[in-house]
C-alpha cells in the first residue's frame, strides 16, 4: 500500500508511535464526573485534542447522551456538539473516546469494532477507560487503551483464526496496549492548586484506604473470573469440536480417496478414464473458529487476575500494618 | 401386448409340446389312462380337461387360431394329443353335451382372460350361468359342476390380480374398465352367495381333490402293471405326483412284501427330492407353472410317506434312518426362520426324536454319526463294522438345537398372558428329558465335541429358574411321568408306542383338509415325559453338573455362556460374592464386546441379576455399580432384550427390527424391569443423597448417578407433586424425605412400592432398606445441619434415627475421620462438639474457580494431545500401568486391575452390552476404587478432583495467580502439588502409580513451553 513517495511525503506521521497520552486536568474531572454520576450503567463520551508527535494531547471532552435518553439523535448530537465547540474555538479534533467500565470489564468485541471504525479516520485514536469502583477503592481508575497495529491489520482482513494469529505472531497480549497517562494542567491551574494549599496527605484523614473489608470486592471479582472461566471453557469446547470435526473429515477423506483409488485402478484395468482424485464438493474445509473471543476472554482473565493480585497484595500489606499496630499497642 | 407375446412364444413351444406329447402318446397309447393321469398330475389346468377329455376336439376347430394356440398350450396339452386323430365324431349323451358346453364357455373365458378383455368376459360369464342352469336341469345333480366352480375361482383370482396390477388398469379402455368393475361386483356377489360359497371354499382348499379321486380309481388298476416297469419309471418320475402314486402303491402293499431294498430306494428318492428342489431347473419351472400351492402338499406327502416307511422299515438302522429323515422333513414343514414352528409339528418332532432316542438306547450297537457318509447306494442291511458298531448318518445335536430354537421362537411369539403360553411352557420338561437323553447318549459314545452343546442348551433352560420354579418344574415332570405311566399301563405296548399311535392319529388328522382341525388334533398330542428321566434334586446341582461338562469340553463361546449362566444362577440364588468372583476372574467384562449379541444380552442379564443380588444383600454401592450402566444408558429394554425401545430419534430398518425381535427373551425369562428400576434408583439415592448433602455448593462435583440427578431435577421442577404413583415418584418422594434426614418418611415411600412382592426375601430386604435408610439419613442430617449445632447429644441422635448407640457412634466417628464432620466426641457428656469452620464466600468461590481451572487444564491437555498425537495414549498406558502397579501393592489388587480395564474400555463398545463395572470390596473401599478405576482414563487428576479442595489450596491460590505469565504454567505446579497432596486421601491403589508418572511428564510438558 505505502509507496516510496508516500513515505517521503509524510515520514514522521507514519513512523511516530504513540508513547503517552496527556490528559488535561479538566478532562479527567469531566470524565470522572460523568462516569460517577451514571454509575451502574456504562456511559461514553468523546475525547478532543491534538496529536502531537509521540504524545496525544487530550484537551477536552464531552459526554454522549446515554442511549436510553433518546436513542436516535446520538450522531446528530455529536455533530452539533462539534459544531458548537468549533464556534467557541475549543479544540474540536476528535482523538478518541472514553467509557466507563464495571470492575475492569472492557475487553469486548464491540470495543474492538469501535476502535476499528475510529481507526479509519484517526490513526492514533485512544480510548480512556475509567473504572469508578477502582477509583473508589483508592486506585487510579483511568487507563488509556489502544489496539496494536498488527492486530488492527489482521482484524481488517478478518484473519482471526488461531492459525492466522499464530502466523502473524499476535498473542492475546498483543490486542490491547495500555498507554501511559500523563496529567497536565495549565500553569494557571497549577498556580491555583498551589494557592489552595491543601492539607498534607498523611493528616488529611484519608482513612478510606485503610479499610480492611475487601471481601466483597474479592468475591465479586472472583465471581467474574469464574464467569470468564466458563466462557473460556466454552471457547475451548468450540476449538476441540473443530479439531474433532477436522479429524473426522480427514478420516472420511482418506476413506474416500482410498475408495476412489481402488475405483480408478479398476477403471484403468477396464480401460476407462480414471475419475479425478479430488472432489471439491464433497469435503468443504471446516471453518476454523475465531480466536478473537479467546483472546478477549484471556485478556479479561488476565485483567481480573491483576486486580485480584493487587487487592490481595494491598490486603496483606494492611494486615501486616494492623498486626504491627496491634503489637505496638500491646507494648 | 402380453397376449401377442404369448402367441409368438407359444408357437414354438406348442410344437415342442406336441412332439413330446406325440411321443408320449405313442409310447403310452396302450395305457392311455396312465398317461392322462400323469400329465394331469403335472398340469394344474388340465384336471378340468380330464373330464372334458373326450370332447375337447370339438372346440379345437371353432376357435380362431392365435388365441386358440395360446389357449391350447395353456389350457391343457391333451386337447391336441387327440387332434391328430382327425376329429372323431363322438356321440354324447345330453348330460355330456351340457357339460361340454360348460367347459367350452370356460375355455373361452380363459382365452379372454389372457387378453384382458373384460367386456367379453362379462358376456361369457352370463352365458356360462345360463348354461349351468341348463346343465343342472339335465343332470339333476344337486351340487355344482366342478368345472364351473373352478372357473369361478379362476375368474376371481384373475380379477384380483388385475385389480392389484395398477399399470394394467390404467391402460385399459374405459369400456373395459367398466366391465371389469361390474364383473368384480357380480363375482363378489356370486361367489359369496350361499349357493356357491361352500363349493368355492372347498375348491380352494383342495384344488386337486377330484383329480385324486379319479386317479385313485385308475391307480388300483394300473399299479400292478406299473410295478414291473418300476425301475425305469422311477428315474424319470420325480414329480410329486409320482411320489403320491408310489405312496399309494406302497401303502397298499402288504408290509410283509416290502423289502429293505424298496424302503431304501424310497428313502433315497425322498432325500434326493428334498435336496434337489433348487437344482433341477426343469423341475422347478414345471412346479412353478403348474401350481404354487403344491409345494406344501408335497412336503406333507413326504412326511406321510416317511411316517409310513418308519413303520415298515426293515431293521433298526433303517428305521433310524427313516426317522431321522422324518425329523428333517418335519422341520421342512415349518416355514422360514422368521416364523415359529407350529406347536403340533414341534410335538410330533419331539415324539419322533424320543423314538429315535429310545431306539438308540435299546440298540447300543448303533452309532449316529454326522461324519459318516449318508448311505447312498446301500441296498442290503448294513453289517456291523469291525468294532461291532453300525454307523448311521445323523446329527442329533442339530435337531435338539433346532427344537430348542423353535420352542424359544414360539415362546417369543405367543402372548404370555394366555393359557397357550402356559401350555407351551409345560412342554419344557419333555424337551429337557430329550436333551438329557441326547446328552447321555453323547456321553456314552464319547462325543466330546457335541456334548457341551447339548449341555449348554440344558444350562440355558436351567439358569434363570429360581428354586421355586425349578421345584414346580420338577413336580410337573413327575406328574407328567405318572400320567404317562398310567397311560402306558392302559396300553400295554408301552408309552412310546402309544406316543407313536398318537402321532399317527395326528398324521391322519393332517390328511383331512381342515387346517384348523389339524391344529387342534396336533395340539392334543400328548407328550409323555419318558419314565427314565429324572431331574436333579436342585437346580444348583444340575447347573454344577452341566457347567462342569461345558468347562471341560466346550469351546470358548460355550464356556463364556456357561460362565454367564452360572453367574446369573448364583446371583439369582443370592450368592453374590462367588458370582462376582466368577465374573471378575473370568475377565468376561474385558471381551464381552467382542462376543455375539445374544451373549452380550446374556452378559447384561447376569449383570442385572448380579446387581439385584447385591441389592438384596444390602451391598448398595456394588448394586449401584452393577445396575447403573445398564440403567443409565436409557436402553435397558434393548440391553436385556425385553422389549423394543420405541426410540423417537432412531429409525430402524425393518431388517434391524426383525433381528431385534428375534433376540427378544420370552416372557418367563424376563427380569422385572420395575424391580431393576427401583433397585437401581434406591441404591443411587442411598449413595447420592449424603454425597449431595456433603457438598451443597457444587452439586456437579461428584456425580455418582447421572440418571438419578436427571430424574431428581425434573422432579424438583414440577410445580405440583402429587402422591407418588410410579416407581420414580416413590423414590423421588423418598429422596426428598431423606434429604431432610427423615428416614421414616423415606422408608414409607420406598416400602409402598409394589415391586417388593416380587422379591422372595421381602422382609429381609425391607429390613435391610430400613437400616440403610436410617444410616444414610443420619449421615445426611449431619452433613446438612451440623453447622447449625454447637453440640449434639448422642442420645438425641439415637432417638431421632431409632438406632442403637454403637451404630450411631461408628457412623459419626467415621465421618469425623473422613473430615466430613468437623467435630469431636466429648465422652463424659456423650455429645458431639462441633468445630464449625465454614468457608467464607471468597473461599468457596476460590474453590469453584480451582475446579474450573482444573477442568480447563484437563481439556487443554487433551487438546494438546490431539495435536501432538499419541501423548494421551501414552498417558493412558502409563496411568493404567501405574494403577495396576499400585493395585498390586494394595490389598485388593485384583479389583483395581479390573477397574483399570473398565475405565479404559469406556465408550469404546457398542451399545449392547454396555454394562461394565468396577466392583469394590466394600462400601468404604468403593470410593477409592472408583478412583483407581478412573486411573486408567484420567491419571491422577481423578484423584485430585474427587478429593476436593483442601484448605491449603484456598490460601495458596491467590498468591499463585498473582504471578504473571501464561496461565497454564501457573496451573501445572498447582496440579502437581495437589496431586501429591491428594494422594494419601485419594485412590487406594491408583494414587501412587498415577502420581509417580505425573511428575516427569508434567515437567516434559513445561519444557515444551505450553
Amino acid at each position: 500500500m505505502t509507496t516510496v513517495a508516500d513515505l517521503l511525503k509524510r515520514p514522521d506521521v507514519k513512523e511516530t508511535v504513540l508513547k503517552t497520552v496527556q490528559l488535561d486536568g479538566q478532562v479527567v474531572l469531566k470524565i470522572m464526573q460523568h462516569c460517577d454520576g451514571a454509575q451502574p450503567s456504562i456511559v461514553t463520551g468523546q475525547l478532543l485534542g491534538l496529536d502531537v508527535g509521540q504524545t496525544m494531547e487530550v484537551t477536552d471532552c464531552f459526554p454522549f447522551p446515554s442511549p436510553e435518553d433518546d436513542g436516535d439523535s446520538s450522531t446528530n448530537y455529536q455533530l452539533d456538539m462539534m459544531r458548537c465547540l468549533r464556534e467557541v474555538n475549543v479544540d474540536n479534533n476528535t482523538v478518541g473516546w472514553y467509557q466507563s467500565s464495571v470492575l475492569g470489564q472492557y475487553q469486548t468485541q464491540e470495543m474492538i469494532e469501535t476502535f476499528i471504525s475510529y481507526h479509519d479516520s484517526i490513526k492514533k485514536c485512544v480510548c480512556i477507560v475509567y473504572d469508578p469502583q477502582r477509583q473508589q477503592r483508592g486506585q487510579l481508575g483511568l487507563r488509556a487503551i489502544r489496539l496494536k497495529d498488527s492486530f488492527i491489520e489482521l482484524f481488517k482482513e478478518q484473519k482471526l483464526t488461531g492459525k492466522d494469529l499464530r502466523e502473524a505472531g499476535v498473542g492475546w497480549r498483543d490486542v490491547f496496549v495500555e498507554v501511559p497517562i500523563k496529567i497536565h494542567n495549565s500553569s494557571l491551574a497549577q498556580a491555583l492548586i498551589a494557592d489552595l494549599n491543601p492539607a498534607p496527605g498523611a493528616t488529611a484523614g484519608d482513612l478510606e484506604r485503610l479499610s480492611l473489608a475487601n471481601a466483597g470486592y474479592l468475591s465479586k471479582t472472583m465471581a467474574n473470573l469464574i464467569e470468564c472461566m466458563d466462557d473460556m471453557l466454552a471457547e475451548q469446547g468450540k476449538v476441540s469440536m473443530y479439531h474433532r470435526n477436522v479429524a473426522r473429515q480427514q478420516q472420511q477423506m482418506a476413506a474416500w480417496l482410498q475408495k476412489r483409488n481402488q475405483e480408478n485402478i479398476a477403471r484403468r484395468a477396464a480401460g476407462e478414464e480414471p475419475l479425478p482424485e479430488e472432489d471439491p464438493v464433497l469435503f468443504k474445509p471446516i471453518p476454523e473458529p475465531s480466536a478473537l473471543d479467546q483472546y478477549l476472554v484471556t485478556s479479561q482473565i488476565a485483567g481480573y487476575c491483576d486486580m485480584l493480585g493487587a487487592a490481595a497484595e494491598k490486603g496483606m500489606a494492611k494486615m501486616y500494618l494492623v498486626q504491627a499496630a496491634q503489637k505496638a499497642a500491646q507494648h | 401386448m402380453a397376449s401377442r407375446f404369448w402367441t409368438a412364444g407359444s408357437d414354438s413351444d406348442e410344437e415342442e409340446v406336441d412332439a413330446s406329447e406325440e411321443e408320449n402318446s405313442s409310447s403310452e397309447e396302450e395305457s392311455s389312462s396312465s398317461s392322462s393321469s400323469s400329465s394331469s398330475g403335472s398340469d394344474s389346468s388340465s384336471d378340468s380337461d380330464s373330464d372334458s377329455d373326450s370332447d375337447s376336439d370339438s372346440d379345437s376347430d371353432d376357435s380362431d387360431a392365435p388365441k386358440k394356440g395360446a389357449a391350447r398350450f395353456l389350457a391343457g396339452s391333451d386337447s391336441d394329443s387327440d387332434s391328430d386323430e382327425d376329429r372323431r365324431v363322438v356321440l354324447k349323451s345330453a348330460k355330456d353335451k351340457r357339460f361340454s358346453e360348460l367347459t367350452d364357455t370356460c375355455d373361452e373365458i380363459r382365452n379372454k382372460m389372457k387378453i384382458n378383455d373384460w367386456s367379453a368376459i362379462q358376456g361369457l360369464f352370463d352365458e356360462l350361468n345360463k348354461r349351468l342352469e341348463r346343465a343342472r336341469k339335465v343332470s339333476e345333480a344337486v351340487g355344482t359342476p366342478r368345472v364351473y366352480v373352478r372357473m369361478c375361482v379362476e375368474l376371481e383370482d384373475f380379477l384380483n390380480d388385475t385389480l392389484a396390477n395398477k399399470d394394467l388398469k390404467k391402460k385399459m379402455s374405459s369400456t373395459n374398465a367398466k366391465a371389469l368393475n361390474t364383473m368384480r361386483q357380480r363375482l363378489k356377489k356370486h361367489n359369496t352367495s350361499d349357493e356357491f360359497a361352500e363349493a368355492v371354499t372347498k375348491f380352494r382348499e383342495n384344488p386337486q381333490e377330484d383329480e385324486e379321486e379319479e386317479e385313485e380309481e385308475e391307480e388300483s388298476s394300473s399299479s400292478s402293471s406299473e410295478s414291473d416297469t418300476d425301475g425305469e419309471r422311477e428315474e424319470t418320475e420325480k414329480r410329486p405326483a409320482g411320489a403320491a402314486k408310489k405312496k399309494d402303491k406302497l401303502l397298499t402293499m402288504d408290509s410283509a412284501e416290502i423289502t429293505y431294498e424298496m424302503v431304501a430306494k424310497k428313502l433315497r428318492e425322498i432325500v434326493t427330492s428334498r435336496g434337489r428342489k433348487g437344482t433341477d431347473k426343469q423341475e422347478q419351472l414345471r412346479e412353478i407353472v403348474t401350481s404354487r400351492g403344491r409345494k406344501g402338499t408335497d412336503k406333507q406327502e413326504q412326511v406321510e410317506m416317511l411316517q409310513f416307511l418308519a413303520n415298515v422299515a426293515k431293521g433298526v438302522p433303517q428305521k433310524l434312518e427313516v426317522l431321522l429323515q422324518l425329523v428333517g422333513s418335519l422341520f421342512d414343514l415349518s416355514p422360514g426362520i422368521s416364523n415359529y414352528m407350529k406347536v403340533g409339528l414341534w410335538k410330533r418332532c419331539m415324539l419322533v426324536m424320543l423314538e429315535i432316542m429310545d431306539t438308540l438306547q435299546a440298540n447300543e450297537a448303533i452309532v449316529l454319526d454326522d461324519s459318516a457318509e449318508p448311505s447312498e447306494e446301500r441296498t442290503a442291511e448294513p453289517v456291523a463294522g469291525e468294532d461291532g458298531k453300525v454307523r448311521v448318518w445323523g446329527n442329533l445335536v442339530a435337531f435338539v438345537e433346532r427344537l430348542d430354537d423353535e420352542m424359544f421362537k414360539s415362546l417369543q411369539v405367543i402372548d404370555p398372558h394366555t393359557h397357550e403360553y402356559m401350555a407351551r411352557l409345560r412342554d419344557e420338561p419333555v424337551f429337557l428329558a430329550l436333551s438329557q437323553k441326547v446328552h447321555d447318549y453323547l456321553a456314552r459314545i464319547g462325543d466330546v465335541r457335541n456334548q457341551p452343546k447339548v449341555a449348554l442348551r440344558l444350562i440355558e433352560h436351567f439358569y434363570y429358574k429360581t428354586d421355586a420354579v425349578y421345584d414346580a418344574m420338577r413336580k410337573l415332570t413327575m406328574l407328567q411321568q405318572e400320567e404317562a405311566a398310567a397311560s402306558a399301563a392302559a396300553h400295554p405296548e408301552g408309552a412310546v408306542a402309544a406316543a407313536s399311535a398318537a402321532a399317527e392319529t395326528a398324521a391322519a388328522a393332517n390328511t383331512s383338509n381342515e387346517p384348523g382341525e389339524e391344529q387342534t388334533a396336533d395340539d392334543k398330542v400328548a407328550l409323555p415325559v419318558p419314565l427314565d428321566f429324572s431331574m436333579d434334586e436342585s437346580s444348583t446341582a444340575a447347573m454344577k453338573r452341566l457347567v462342569g461338562i461345558v468347562f471341560t469340553h466346550g469351546d470358548e463361546r460355550a464356556k463364556a455362556r456357561a460362565m454367564l449362566c452360572t453367574i446369573y444362577h448364583k446371583a439369582l440364588h443370592g450368592d453374590f460374592h462367588s458370582a462376582r468372583d466368577m465374573l471378575l476372574m473370568s475377565h468376561l467384562q474385558d471381551n464381552v464386546m467382542l462376543m455375539d449379541i445374544s451373549t452380550q444380552i446374556l452378559y447384561n442379564r447376569s449383570m442385572a441379576q448380579l446387581g439385584l443380588a447385591a441389592f438384596r444383600l444390602g451391598l448398595i454401592s456394588e448394586a449401584h455399580s452393577c445396575l447403573q450402566e445398564l440403567y443409565g444408558s436409557g436402553h435397558i429394554k434393548e440391553l436385556l432384550a425385553q422389549g423394543m425401545a420405541m426410540g423417537k430419534f432412531q429409525d430402524k430398518t425393518p431388517e434391524q427390527e426383525l433381528l431385534e425381535k428375534r433376540r427378544q427373551m420370552p416372557f418367563h425369562m424376563h427380569i422385572s424391569m420395575e424391580l431393576l428400576e427401583s433397585s437401581c434408583l434406591i441404591s443411587a439415592m442411598l449413595l447420592e443423597v449424603p454425597a449431595m448433602a456433603s457438598s451443597p455448593l457444587s452439586v456437579k462435583k461428584r456425580v455418582i448417578s447421572k440418571s438419578f440427578h436427571r430424574i431428581l431435577d425434573t422432579y424438583n421442577r414440577q410445580t405440583f407433586t402429587g402422591p407418588p404413583e410410579t416407581v420414580r415418584d416413590h423414590i423421588m418422594a423418598a429422596t426428598r424425605a431423606l434429604m431432610r434426614g427423615d428416614w421414616s418418611g423415606a422408608y414409607g415411600a420406598v416400602s409402598a412400592l409394589t415391586v417388593w412382592q416380587l422379591v422372595p426375601q421381602r422382609e429381609s430386604v425391607l429390613d435391610m432398606l430400613k437400616k440403610q435408610l436410617k444410616e444414610e439419613a443420619l449421615r445426611t442430617y449431619l452433613f446438612s445441619y451440623s453447622a447449625q449445632y454447637r453440640s449434639l447429644s448422642l442420645d438425641q441422635l439415637c432417638t431421632m434415627f431409632e438406632m442403637d448407640e454403637k451404630a450411631v457412634y461408628s457412623i459419626v466417628s467415621k465421618m469425623m475421620i473422613a473430615e466430613d464432620l468437623h467435630g469431636s466426641w466429648d465422652q463424659p457428656t456423650r455429645t458431639i462438639v462441633m468445630h464449625s469452620i465454614e468457608a467464607t464466600k471468597v473461599q468457596s468461590l476460590a474453590g469453584q474457580f480451582a475446579d474450573k481451572a482444573t477442568l480447563m487444564v484437563e481439556l487443554n491437555e487433551r487438546a494438546y494431545a490431539f495435536r501432538t498425537g499419541g501423548l494421551r495414549d501414552d498417558d493412558d498406558m502409563g496411568g493404567g500401568g501405574g494403577g495396576r502397579r499400585g493395585g498390586r501393592r494394595g490389598q485388593d489388587g485384583q479389583w483395581e486391575d479390573d477397574g483399570g480395564h473398565g475405565g479404559r474400555g469406556r465408550g469404546r463398545g457398542p451399545r449392547l452390552g454396555a454394562a461394565r463395572m468396577g466392583l469394590g470390596q466394600g462400601g468404604q473401599d468403593f470410593g477409592g476404587h472408583r478412583r483407581g478405576g478412573g486411573g486408567g482414563g484420567r491419571g491422577d487428576r481423578g484423584g485430585f478432583r474427587a478429593s476436593g479442595f483442601s484448605s491449603n489450596m484456598t490460601s495458596g491460590l491467590p498468591d499463585r495467580f498473582q504471578r504473571r505469565g501464561p496461565y497454564r504454567q501457573q496451573a501445572n505446579p498447582n496440579m502437581q502439588a495437589l496431586g501429591s497432596i491428594s494422594r494419601p486421601g485419594g485412590g487406594v491403589g491408583g494414587g501412587p502409580g498415577g502420581g509417580s508418572y505425573n511428575r516427569p511428564l508434567g515437567g516434559d510438558r513445561r519444557d515444551r513451553g505450553l
